[in-house]
């Protein structure tokens, strides 16, 4: 469910190859500039309700980072299996 | 600090005079000058133990951190050229700058290896530093060569000799060395300082990529000369900015347009910041806009200041006591600058033509190519392709451009780069890019494709090609598919019909 939901802003913003992972790095897979990945982490913020520190966005190398983060932020850190 | 003759011994006289003083914090970590000095000195040394020769040609790829400082210095004390590369790149690029340096040894972080596979399996003679991960065979460890005591390293290294070779992109399509000497280095720290009036109290912000010179002189060079601090961030991000310049108190921030921009992007009042320590903001790599300097202004008191100069010449630099609008600044003191035509005549003041530089901050020339060398430094000019007209007061200010090129963020993309890249796709006929207007950035690649006949295709496959061989900032956000391309009645493609 997570993934679903980053999906939908990824593909607003990104083109890519294949399917969106936990593995799919921002920079090399998504093609992202350090002035995406401030926007992406903006949108990801608005749709999950949550603040992400500059030491986590410092930190964010790929979905399953983003993941992690959300996962933790909502979940309370608790994993819940693959979303 | 007088007489010095290279670019490594800044930092050693500095840390003669300021040895207790930090240099650098990053993450949980602060350097003092000492600490530096030190490490620097058992790198050198290091590098030296696995063959490294003067002038022998380091390539280093490595993000903002610590260790570019580090490394950078220590390539210099051991009398080596230092290549610095994006590590945006991609593999082809790497591999096309490896070659063409003949480099010898190649510093690299640990996590861009896989990067440069095919280049490992077909240069075996390139010796390779990795920094951080797991030790792996044939592959040298930073780690260690920092923490191995050494002697203090001197190779008598002279103004005249060889510092850096930057690459930068060039209308033939393939990058260009630009080879800089000490001597050009420590004029330009001298100048700059100067026009800036930096001094050795204030505190600088390092987000430019260091592989760039904007960055090396003014996120490290000149603060280290002064023995000023530096806080390194890893990535630009905007609010990270300005919560660093609030807890530490920075006073020089230096930036590309864009990112100013984006600075201002985040609302005044969604957080608790304070940059009132800020004093000296610099602007460069990229036109800045009258507006964003002008809200700049409006919601923080502080006049940006524009610099310019290409990688081969870096010449004006504003001054924050006597700022014009518009403008790059005038030369800097000891540089000359004129305004020239198509037939490389002078051109009186306030008219427009080619800007030209001449003095000691003038690269050397481009490596391995004469002629192109003799043609951008013809009769003693370096010759920008940039047009720009000059005030009476001697304040430059750059109008357009000569060469086909395109500012993404402040860096440097030639279309022919881009459009050689699509014609290696087969499906391509022909390709023409143009740079597009984008709110962030300034200009993206935009290109314009023509495919082979019975051949169907989406615009997207060709971003991914470009995204496999370029790095992304030169890749384009957009392919148009068309029929066939405009032409002019020499055949050419006429980019001016094309939007």
């Amino acid at each position: 469910m997570i993934l679903a939901r980053i999906k939908i802003i990824v593909d607003q913003q990104f083109i890519y190859e294949g399917e969106l992972n936990e593995r799919t790095r921002v920079i090399d897979d998504l093609g992202a500039d350090s002035l995406d990945i401030p926007v992406l982490v903006n949108a990801i913020e608005d749709e999950f309700g949550i603040a992400i520190s500059n030491e986590e966005l410092f930190k964010i190398r790929t979905i399953g980072n983003l993941m992690k983060i959300i996962q933790d932020k909502i979940l309370g850190g608790m994993n819940y299996g693959k979303c | 600090m007088e007489n010095v003759k290279s670019i490594d011994r800044i930092l050693s006289k500095t840390a003669q005079i300021l040895p207790n003083k930090t240099v650098m914090h990053y993450e949980n970590e602060s350097i003092t000058y000492g600490q530096l000095d030190k490490e620097v000195n058992n790198l050198a040394q290091g590098l030296m133990d696995l063959g490294l020769k003067p002038s022998d040609k380091v390539a280093v790829i490595l993000g903002n951190c610590p260790n570019f400082v580090r490394i950078y210095f220590a390539i210099l004390r051991a009398a080596g050229t230092v290549v610095p590369l994006n590590p945006l790149y991609k593999a082809d690029e790497i591999h096309y700058v490896l070659n063409d340096a003949e480099v010898k040894l190649l510093i690299i972080d640990q996590e861009l290896l896989p990067m440069i596979r095919e280049v490992r399996a077909e240069k075996s003679d390139l010796d390779i530093i990795a920094i951080g991960g797991t030790k792996e065979e044939g592959i040298a460890s930073f780690e260690e060569l920092l923490k191995k005591e050494a002697e203090p390293v001197d190779r008598n290294v002279e103004e005249k000799d060889l510092a850096v070779c930057i690459y930068t992109s060039g209308t033939s399509g393939r990058p260009k060395g630009a080879l800089l000497s000490h001597g050009s280095h420590i004029f330009l720290i001298n100048a700059s300082i100067k026009r800036l009036d930096l001094k050795t109290e204030d505190h600088s912000l390092c987000i430019i990529p260091l592989s760039h010179i904007f960055s090396q002189l003014t996120n490290m060079l000149m603060p280290i000369w002064l023995g000023g601090t530096i806080t390194i961030l890893p990535r630009f991000i905007p609010s990270a900015v300005l919560n660093e310049i609030t807890i530490k108190k920075i006073s020089f921030l230096s930036a590309v347009p864009a990112m100013y921009s984006a600075l201002l992007a985040i609302p005044s009042q969604d957080q608790n910041f304070n940059i009132s320590s800020l004093r000296i903001c610099v602007s460069g790599g990229a036109p800045l806009p009258l507006e964003v300097s002008n809200v700049f202004m409006e919601r923080y008191g502080i006049n940006l200041v524009e610099a310019s100069g290409p990688t081969e010449a870096v010449a004006c630099v504003g001054s924050p006591k006597a700022n014009k609008p518009g403008s790059v600044g005038p030369a800097l003191d000891g540089v000359k600058v004129k305004i020239v035509n198509d037939q490389d005549q002078d051109l009186p003041q306030g008219e427009v033509g080619e800007f030209c530089i001449q003095g000691p901050n003038v690269m050397q020339g481009y490596l391995n190519l004469p002629e192109e060398t003799a043609e951008a430094l013809k009769a003693g000019w370096f010759h920008t392709g940039d047009l720009a007209k000059i005030d009476e007061d001697g304040f430059v200010y750059i109008v357009g451009r000569k060469k086909d090129m395109i500012l993404v963020g402040g860096l440097n993309v030639y279309p022919s780069e881009v459009e050689q890249c699509l014609y290696y796709h087969p499906q391509i006929l022909e390709a023409a890019v143009i740079g597009t207007p984008d709110k962030d950035r300034g200009e993206v690649p935009k290109a314009f494709i023509v495919l082979k006949p019975g051949v169907t295709a989406e615009p997207t496959e060709f971003i991914l090609h470009c995204r496999k061989h370029l790095a992304n900032f030169k890749c384009p956000k957009q392919v148009v598919i068309l029929t066939s391309l405009p032409k002019n009645p020499t055949g050419k493609v006429d980019k001016k019909q094309l939007a």
